[in-house]
């Protein structure tokens, strides 16, 4: 049920996230202040095997994640090594690390559950 | 030649990161192809509020429906002639969308409405100019009145990238204040009613407009409740 005393904008309610969505915000998460498009492309290759990921798909999460509000980012001075070209950093929000939180929170009781189902975790 | 294609808003990240990854020409060719037409769309989708480019669909046809009722009435009294009305609409806010992505967000021009608005009109006579689209007239006066209607929107409403953003703000919450989702569903739905109710018999057409306008009228209403 939205709270409207609070006066929060009503999309702040729906922080719920993809599982591809997670990846990304967990690769920015542990790529601390070295995460730009071709780190975290490769941290979430690692993190999303066998699945292959493509850069274009990065991109487009990247900017999805940025207009909820979950990222930031910023142009950084361009370097020899890209031709010239700069670098744009993310860092992760406020919001975006409380999204996280919840997703991760959800993934630990689905894993809870199953293990009790499945007779892993004693109840 | 990739850089083209790449929105200026994200050229030089992106060119960055292609460059990073590959090193022969034929490798960067082949990654670009994939990530380019992604990230197009990607920033459609950031410069686009479904909303407004609605409404500017709506002002266009009804632009050309109100000509159309003046210089030839018989064309509105054909399915093929309301469809034929469309397409300048259509051909005009597919270049503004584009327009609206390939816009460099660090150059901002008090011009610029006025020009993407030009240039979608530009579009529409090529095309006319190639294949006959409407009457001449039709098309001169109907495109007038549309390019009014759509700067008019565009003061109004301009581009996402374009409006001021609070310093602690996410783009989103912005956009919520104009775009609601629910908006655009209660539109698709009376327009979905309106084409099922086009294949029903004339006498049910009242009831089945009714219905969706009724319907439409409850969903708003009870949006926020």
């Amino acid at each position: 049920m939205v709270d409207w005393s609070l006066n929060i904008p009503y999309n702040v309610y729906k922080m719920a996230i993809g599982q591809f969505e997670q990846l990304v915000l967990t690769a920015i998460l542990s790529l601390r202040d070295d995460a730009y498009g071709v780190s975290i492309h490769s941290k979430v290759a690692d993190l999303a095997k066998p699945k292959n990921v493509s850069l274009g798909a990065v991109y487009v999460t990247l900017d999805r994640l940025e207009d909820k509000g979950y990222l930031a980012s910023w142009l950084a001075d361009p370097t020899p090594e890209r031709g010239g070209r700069a670098k744009r950093f993310y860092r992760l929000e406020a919001l975006g690390e409380r999204a996280l939180q919840e997703s991760v929170a959800t993934a630990k009781r689905v894993w809870q559950e199953v293990g009790r189902v499945r007779g892993w975790l004693k109840s | 030649m990739v850089g083209i294609f790449i929105p200026p808003a994200c050229r030089e990240e992106v060119l960055g990161d292609l460059r990073e990854r590959n090193e022969g020409a034929q490798l960067f060719l082949y990654d670009a192809l994939r990530t380019v037409p992604m990230v197009i769309v990607s920033r459609i989708r950031r410069t686009t509020d479904s909303v407004v480019l609605l409404m500017e669909a709506f002002c266009c046809y009804v632009s050309f429906l109100a000509v159309a009722l003046v210089v030839q009435p018989s064309m509105i009294r054909t399915e093929e002639g309301l469809l034929r009305l469309a397409i300048p609409g259509v051909i005009a806010l597919l270049v503004l969308v584009i327009a609206d992505a390939y816009a460099n967000p660090r150059k901002k021009s008090l011009l610029r409405p006025i020009l993407a608005v030009a240039l979608a009109f530009a579009a529409v006579f090529l095309v006319q100019a190639i294949h006959r689209l409407l009457p001449g007239m039709m098309l001169a006066v109907g495109s007038g009145m549309s390019m009014m209607l759509l700067l008019a929107m565009r003061m109004l409403f301009p581009p996402i990238a374009d409006r001021p953003q609070q310093a602690q703000g996410p783009a989103f919450w912005q956009k919520q204040e104009i775009v609601a989702a629910g908006v655009l569903k209660a539109t698709a739905a009376v327009a979905g009613i309106l084409l099922v109710g086009s294949s029903v018999p004339d006498r049910l057409k009242g009831p089945v407009l009714g219905i969706a306008v009724a319907g439409a009228a409850i969903y708003f209403i009870t949006r926020r409740i």
